[in-house]
């Protein structure tokens, strides 16, 4: 790394203050604990939804068509193991989209 | 309906004058699924918080949408006509809200059906009062079919428009 010797005291660092609203959460809502989870209806079109989990997820067409057949044959599918605000993330995207899938805590 | 992939983000599509008028009458009809139709968890949500949070954010975006349908159907331009009919030249990002607001309506229109199996023989069959919507669920989701292909490229383009 190239060090001037113009600068012979290191620059002042910004403050960085905690964002509250992370230190309020409870330490395991910040750890992956939470499914989501993509639920079958008789409604949605499997082209669709393969689509759907393609965009949301970014996975290539073969993994999603693999999800999409999970949910049509088993009626769910296991799309995400993710923290709180990642899921709710996932599940609002999905939701945009009107698949039905809804986050759960793991475990229960 | 005629395809013409343009370029890597243009998608247009040639309409004749009925394809048109369905369009509409299935964009004219969103959005038809409840805001609160959609659950964040199957599991209890005590103070209900985290459910509000998610029907709040599905309502801002479903006012966003609207007013993208309003606007793609309100001005003209949008379809310039042809000698075949009606262009539409799309975005992937239009395309992808456009098949939000399709499959809302094709949604909310089985769920205003009673949410029937329709894999099923008992599904029912359309009656006086029933029968536009289910014609309207078949053709958002017709339309729905039409537009995915042509994002996944399975769609045969027409040859280009200046060609």
């Amino acid at each position: 790394m190239f060090v001037s010797n113009a600068t012979k005291t290191a620059p002042a660092l910004p403050e960085v203050k905690p964002d509250p609203g992370v230190k309020n959460l409870p330490a395991n809502e910040l750890e992956p604990g939470y499914r989501v989870i993509c639920w079958n209806d008789p409604v949605n079109l499997m082209p669709y939804v393969t689509h759907v989990f393609q965009v949301v997820f970014g996975w290539k067409k073969t993994k999603a068509e693999k999800h999409m057949l999970e949910v049509h044959h088993q009626g769910q599918s296991l799309l995400a193991r993710e923290t709180l605000e990642k899921a709710e993330f996932y599940v609002h995207q999905l939701q945009q989209y009107h698949l039905h899938a809804t986050m759960e805590r793991d475990g229960k | 309906m005629k395809f013409f992939h343009l370029s890597a983000d243009a998608y247009s599509f040639e309409f004749v004058r009925r394809e048109k008028q369905m369009l509409f009458q299935v964009l004219g009809c969103y959005p038809l699924v409840p805001v609160a139709h959609h659950r964040l968890s199957r599991q209890s949500d005590p103070d209900g918080g985290q459910q509000a949070w998610l029907e709040e954010s599905l309502a801002a975006h479903r006012a966003e949408t609207r007013q993208k349908v309003r606007q793609l159907m309100t001005n003209p331009g949008n379809f310039p006509p042809t000698g075949g009919g009606f262009h539409w030249t799309a975005t992937r990002g239009d395309l992808e809200w456009m098949l939000q607001v399709l499959n809302d309506v094709r949604v909310g229109s089985w769920l205003a059906l009673g949410s029937p199996d329709l894999a099923s023989a008992q599904a029912g069959q359309p009656t006086a009062e029933t029968r536009e919507r289910w014609m309207t669920m078949d053709l958002a989701g017709g339309f729905e079919t039409i537009f995915i292909a042509a994002l996944g490229g399975e769609l045969p383009a027409q040859a280009g428009e200046d060609s």
